[in-house]
């Protein structure tokens, strides 16, 4: 277990496997554990994987305020300055992927190809459909009870993360039981994570359109994000995009095999490997709705 | 490397267990019959530092993603350090 100084905070990480180097950056409310079932095993295999809890997760520091992507990109970036990786490849799930985005605007010449995870980006929010998310449909009926509407509903990030608490676990041994714990509250209380969470920042589309190392955007069929991903396929020109056929949010613990498949093919050769997805689907123009599609 | 013994096994990890979770609210005494979920009140990313913590203690990779989707598969709704001292008995020393 290491800890470094990054950016003015304690940060915790891990490094295994050998080989060419690769980060895994979690989305909030979660932690490097995330990585752990299926993903990381198959990776440090054939790669040297550093792992680390966002600021105010898991064995990171929390800090009050920091939780916008300009400054946990810069965590990222900072973590990669002190163990020395450049040319290192980032895989993001979720916030990890927008994280990994906007480490890609500032300095993507560090950083050889990028995996993002059915990730959801601010400036992109309007494309994200909350209907599908897991929450919604649990809180539905009593919210609607109660007079609010989905929209007054999904104005309210900080709202959305406090009922997420709520839906118990729905992986691991522990599947079923509850999700809060002292870490996350606190998270909520006293942090302005869930503020932060929205914020645009500098990493709007003009931004995004600069980033020219190849990207790998894995999303989930039935997941609130899917919609996100020919927008990203429009700014990025070195992007293949994948919908898995039936997983939500969480294609990574829901339907590992596949997910551990198509980014090991990418993390091997990240240009070769879009490049030659881009040649053998030269007439894609079919919308990630059509199920389980695949397209450069 | 050689096999290590059961008792030395279950003491190292005790030790370890104690070391990791200094601040834990748990009084007992620790046994093959604690939980590390229900009565330790780990979190996964107490597990990852634990399983972290073992494999540094004996400079060997362990394969604890098995270990945990076998326990998946008969339903366990814990890990015991018991279940942890028997897999680690099965595989600190083999390559």
């Amino acid at each position: 277990m290491g800890k470094a100084q990054i950016n003015g905070i304690e940060i915790h990480y891990q490094q295994k496997g050998e080989g060419p180097d690769v980060v895994l950056v979690h989305g909030v409310t979660s932690t490097m554990a995330v990585w752990y079932n299926q993903v990381m095993p198959a990776l440090r295999e054939r790669f040297r994987i550093t792992l680390y809890d966002l600021r105010g997760h898991g064995y990171s520091e929390m800090t009050p305020t920091g939780y916008n992507t300009d400054t946990m990109s810069d965590d990222l970036l900072g973590l990669m300055d002190h163990l020395k990786l450049d040319g290192a490849c980032v895989v993001g799930h979720s916030y990890g992927g927008a994280i990994g985005l906007h480490a890609a605007v500032k300095q993507q010449a560090r950083i050889r190809g990028l995996v993002v995870s059915d990730t959801g980006v601010a400036c992109l929010r309007h494309l994200r459909n909350i209907q599908d998310w897991a929450g919604w449909s649990l809180f539905k009926e009593q919210l609607e009870a109660r007079g609010i509407t989905y929209d007054q509903f999904t104005d309210d990030a900080e709202r959305i993360f406090r009922r997420s608490l709520e839906i118990p676990k729905q992986f691991g041994l522990r599947k079923g039981e509850p999700r809060a714990n002292k870490r996350l509250q606190k998270l909520l209380d006293e942090t302005t994570m869930a503020k932060e969470f929205r914020e645009i920042g500098s990493l709007t589309e003009e931004a995004i359109a600069t980033v020219r190392i190849p990207v790998l955007a894995l999303y989930g069929d039935q997941s609130p994000y899917k919609g996100l991903v020919v927008r990203l396929k429009e700014l990025l020109p070195v992007c293949h995009w994948d919908v898995l056929t039936g997983t939500g949010h969480f294609l990574l613990l829901q339907n590992p095999d596949i997910f551990v498949q198509r980014i090991l093919a990418f993390l091997d050769d990240p240009r070769r490997y879009v490049e030659a997805q881009s040649r053998s689907s030269e007439s894609a123009c079919a919308r990630p709705e059509v199920i389980g599609e695949t397209h450069a | 490397m050689a096999v290590i013994d059961r008792d030395a096994i279950k003491a190292d990890l005790i030790r370890i267990l104690t070391e990791l979770r200094e601040d834990w609210e748990f009084s007992g005494e620790v046994t093959e019959k604690t939980g590390i979920f229900g009565d330790l009140e780990f979190e996964s990313i107490d597990a990852v530092a634990l399983g972290s913590a073992i494999e540094d203690h004996y400079n060997q990779q362990l394969p604890f993603a098995e270990f945990l989707t076998k326990a998946g598969e008969r339903q366990a709704k814990d890990i015991y350090v018991g279940d942890l001292v028997n897999f680690l008995h099965e595989n600190v020393g083999k390559r």
